[in-house]
C-alpha cells in the first residue's frame, strides 16, 4: 500500500478546511440562534435558498461579490421568516424550520426548472481563490473559506465577551429572567435568528460562488443538517462547532483519499461518522452536551 | 419554448394543444412514401435543452425524419415532472403514433407499463435495458467500457506525470464499465501508467449530484500527482472537470461531447467518452420502419456499429499528436473486430 507515500498532508488539510466551510458557517448560525433560544433546523433550507439567490444575482449582474451579498441578504430574509413564525406567532420551531426546508427545495427547484435549466445561462465562474504556491501541489483556498475562518473568533468573541452575547445567552437560558432584567427578548431573538441566516447564507454562497459557479437543485445535499450535528457536537460554541466541522469534513476528505489510494476499506463507514458521533454525544456517552435551557421554547411576553 | 401545463383537462383538447405547440415538427417532403410513420419522443425532466441525453435523442429522431427513405414524421413532448411520463406517452398513443421513444432510466418503469398496455405500438428507450421486455419494446444500451477505453488511450498518452485520475458516480454497471475501460485503455497506451479513481458513496439526493464532492476528489488526485481527470458521474463528475479548470490540469468528459454540453469545462476538456445516442435512436426507428425490429428486446451499441467513440479534441486538436489519434482509430478497429478487449467482463 503506497498510501502513506502519497499522503499529501497540505492538500488534505486544505481539503478539510474547504469541506468544513459550509458546516462551520451554518453551524455557527445554529449556535447564535439556539443560544438565544430558537432552534434553527432551517439551516439547510437557508443555505439552499442563498446558494440559488447568490447564483441568480451573479448571473444577472455579472458580479460575484454582489452575488455573495445577495446570498447573505436572502439568508437573512428566510431566517426572518423563521423568526416571525417561531417568535412572533409562536409556531413550533421544529415545524417552522421543516416548513422552510421544504419550501426552499420547492422554490429553488421550480425557479431552476423555469428560468435556468431551459435558458442559455452558463456558469458564473467562481470567486477568486488564494493560490497557496508555497505548499506542495499548490492548493487553492477560496475566499469564503477564508472568511469563515476569520468569522470563528469573531462570533466566539461576540457570544462570550460582549453585552449582546451575554443577553443572547440569557434569553436562551432564562428568557423571563432576562425580560425582568430589562432585556427585550424578542429583539435579541430576532437579531440572533437573522444573524444565523446571514452566516448560513454565506455558507450557501460557498456552493454556487466559491466551488461550482452554477446552481443545481438540492446542491447543499443535507450539509445544513450535518452543521446542526456539528453545533451539538461542538456544544453550542462557535469554536466547538468549528472543531466538529473539521472532524466531519476531515473524515470525508480522508475517506475519499483512502479510496483514491486503493486502500480496500468500506468507504461508506466514514460517511456515517457525523451521525454516529452526534448520537454518541447526545446520548451523553462522552461528557454532557446540554442545550441552552430555553432552547426551542417559545417565549410569550406576560 | 413550449410549456405543458394544466394536465387533467379534456384529453383530446390537451393533446391538440400540446402537439400543436411542440417544437421541431418536420414534415417529410418525399413523395415516394406509401405510408408515413409517426414517431413521438418523450423526454425526461431534463428536457431538450439538456444538451445531453434528451437533446441527442431528439437529434436522432430528426436524423430519421431527414432520411427520406424512412418516411418518418416526428414530434416531441418535454416532460415537466416525473408524473407526466405516462401521460405524455399516452398522448402519442391516442394520436395513433407508430412508435414512442423515451429517454433515460427515469422512464424505465413507465415505458414498460405503457408498452405492455399497447402491444401494437413500438417503444424504444435510450440507455436502459429490461430483463424480458414485451416484443414491442427495446432497450438501447451502450458499451461504456469501449468508450472509456478509447478515452483512456488519450489520457494515457496526454499525461505528463504518468498518473491519471477518475471521479465516478455510484458504482453501478454503466459507471463501472466506464472506469474499467478508461483505466485499461490508459494502460494499453502506456503500461507504466498509474490510475487513481474514486466512486461516489451512495448518498441519496447527492448521488450523481454533488459537484462539490467531485471537485474535492479531483483536487485530491492532483495532489497525488494526477494531471488529467475523467469525470464520469453526472454533476458529481462535472465537479471533477471544474477542479481541472481551476488547477490548470486536463480533463475528459463523459456520455456526450461535453465541450458542447458543459462549456464551463472547455478550458480543460481534451475529449469525451461518448455514447452515440442520436445514432442509436435513428437505428431503432429504422428497425421499426424496415420491419427489422430486434426480437431480443435489446440493441447494443458498441465499436462494431460506431455506437460509441470519443468526441473531437476541439481546442486540444493541435496538441494531441497524430500517433495518438492513429492509436485511437486503430484501437476502435480492433475493438470492433474483437482482437482487442477492454478487460470488462460481466
Amino acid at each position: 500500500m503506497d498510501f502513506l507515500g502519497h499522503l499529501d498532508i497540505a492538500g488534505f488539510v486544505v481539503a478539510t478546511l474547504i469541506a468544513a466551510t459550509p458546516l462551520v458557517l451554518a453551524g455557527m448560525g445554529g449556535v447564535m440562534s439556539e443560544r438565544s433560544g430558537v432552534v434553527n433546523i432551517a439551516l439547510e433550507g437557508i443555505m439552499l435558498t442563498s446558494a440559488f439567490a447568490g447564483y441568480a444575482a451573479a448571473v444577472a449582474t455579472h458580479n460575484l461579490w454582489l452575488g455573495v451579498l445577495v446570498a447573505i441578504i436572502a439568508g437573512m430574509l428566510i431566517a426572518a421568516l423563521h423568526a416571525l413564525l417561531s417568535i412572533q406567532f409562536l409556531v413550533d420551531q421544529i415545524v417552522s424550520g421543516t416548513v422552510i426546508n421544504i419550501l426552499a427545495v420547492g422554490i429553488t427547484g421550480s425557479f431552476y426548472r423555469t428560468y435556468i435549466q431551459n435558458s442559455s445561462l452558463g456558469g458564473t465562474g467562481v470567486l477568486p481563490a488564494l493560490h497557496l504556491t508555497f505548499l506542495p501541489n499548490a492548493p487553492f483556498i477560496g475566499v469564503i473559506t477564508l472568511a469563515a475562518l476569520a468569522l470563528i473568533p469573531i462570533v466566539h468573541f461576540v457570544l462570550f465577551n460582549t453585552v449582546f452575547g451575554l443577553r443572547t445567552r440569557a434569553c436562551g437560558e432564562h428568557p423571563l429572567a432576562a425580560e425582568t432584567a430589562g432585556i427585550n427578548v424578542y429583539l435579541v431573538r430576532y437579531s440572533n435568528v437573522i444573524l444565523s441566516g446571514a452566516l448560513a447564507g454565506l455558507g450557501g454562497a460557498y456552493f454556487t460562488l466559491q466551488q461550482i459557479g452554477n446552481f443545481l437543485p438540492n446542491m447543499t445535499g443535507g450539509r445544513g443538517f450535518i452543521a446542526l450535528a456539528a453545533m451539538i457536537f461542538g456544544r453550542w460554541t462557535p469554536v466547538g462547532a468549528f472543531g466538529a466541522s473539521l472532524l466531519f469534513a476531515g473524515a470525508d476528505a480522508f475517506s475519499g483519499r483512502l479510496q483514491i489510494s486503493g486502500v480496500n476499506f468500506p468507504y461508506q463507514i466514514l460517511g456515517m461518522l457525523p451521525y454516529v458521533l452526534t448520537i454518541i454525544v447526545v446520548a451523553g456517552a462522552v461528557g454532557r452536551a446540554v442545550a441552552p435551557a430555553a432552547d426551542g421554547k417559545p417565549y410569550k411576553k406576560s | 419554448m413550449t410549456s405543458i401545463k394544466g394536465v387533467g383537462a379534456l384529453a383530446a383538447l390537451l393533446a391538440t394543444a400540446i402537439l400543436g405547440v411542440a417544437c421541431g415538427s418536420t414534415p417529410t417532403t418525399s413523395t415516394s412514401c406509401s405510408k408515413t410513420f409517426n414517431v413521438g419522443l418523450v423526454t425526461d425532466v431534463g428536457k431538450l435543452s439538456d444538451k445531453s441525453f434528451n437533446a441527442n435523442a431528439w437529434q436522432g429522431v430528426q436524423d430519421a425524419v431527414n432520411d427520406s427513405s424512412l418516411c418518418v414524421k416526428a414530434k416531441v413532448i418535454e416532460s415537466n415532472q416525473p408524473t407526466d411520463y405516462q401521460k405524455n406517452m399516452q398522448l402519442f398513443i391516442d394520436q395513433k403514433y407508430d412508435m414512442v421513444v423515451t429517454v433515460g432510466f427515469l422512464l424505465g418503469d413507465d415505458t414498460l407499463a405503457v408498452a405492455k398496455a399497447n402491444p401494437t405500438v413500438k417503444f424504444a428507450i435510450v440507455d436502459y435495458a429490461y430483463d424480458k421486455p414485451p416484443a414491442n419494446l427495446t432497450g438501447l444500451v451502450f458499451r461504456e467500457d469501449q468508450a472509456g477505453f478509447l478515452a483512456g488511450i488519450v489520457a494515457g498518452k496526454m499525461t505528463k506525470s504518468g498518473t491519471i485520475g477518475g471521479v465516478y458516480g455510484l458504482d453501478i454497471p454503466p459507471v463501472h464499465k466506464y472506469r474499467v475501460g478508461y483505466e485499461n485503455g490508459a494502460k494499453y497506451a502506456n503500461a507504466a501508467i498509474k490510475t487513481l479513481g474514486v466512486y461516489q458513496p451512495p448518498s441519496g439526493a447527492k448521488s450523481f449530484n454533488d459537484p462539490d464532492w467531485g471537485k474535492q476528489q479531483a483536487t485530491a488526485m492532483f495532489g497525488q500527482g494526477a494531471d488529467i481527470v475523467f469525470g464520469a458521474g453526472g454533476n458529481t463528475g462535472n465537479g471533477a472537470l471544474l477542479a481541472a479548470v481551476q488547477a490548470n490540469k486536463l480533463c475528459v468528459g463523459v456520455d456526450v461531447d461535453q465541450y458542447v454540453s458543459y462549456p464551463d469545462a472547455d478550458k480543460c476538456l481534451v475529449t469525451s467518452a461518448e455514447k452515440h445516442i442520436a445514432f442509436s435512436v435513428k437505428t431503432a426507428i429504422t428497425d421499426m420502419v424496415k420491419n427489422t425490429w430486434p426480437s431480443s428486446g435489446l440493441l447494443t451499441f458498441d465499436a462494431t456499429n460506431a455506437g460509441v467513440g470519443i468526441s473531437p479534441f476541439h481546442t486540444y486538436d493541435s496538441q494531441v499528436p497524430a500517433d495518438v489519434k492513429a492509436m485511437v482509430a486503430d484501437a476502435l478497429k480492433k475493438l470492433a473486430d474483437g482482437s482487442l478487449k477492454t478487460g470488462y467482463t460481466g
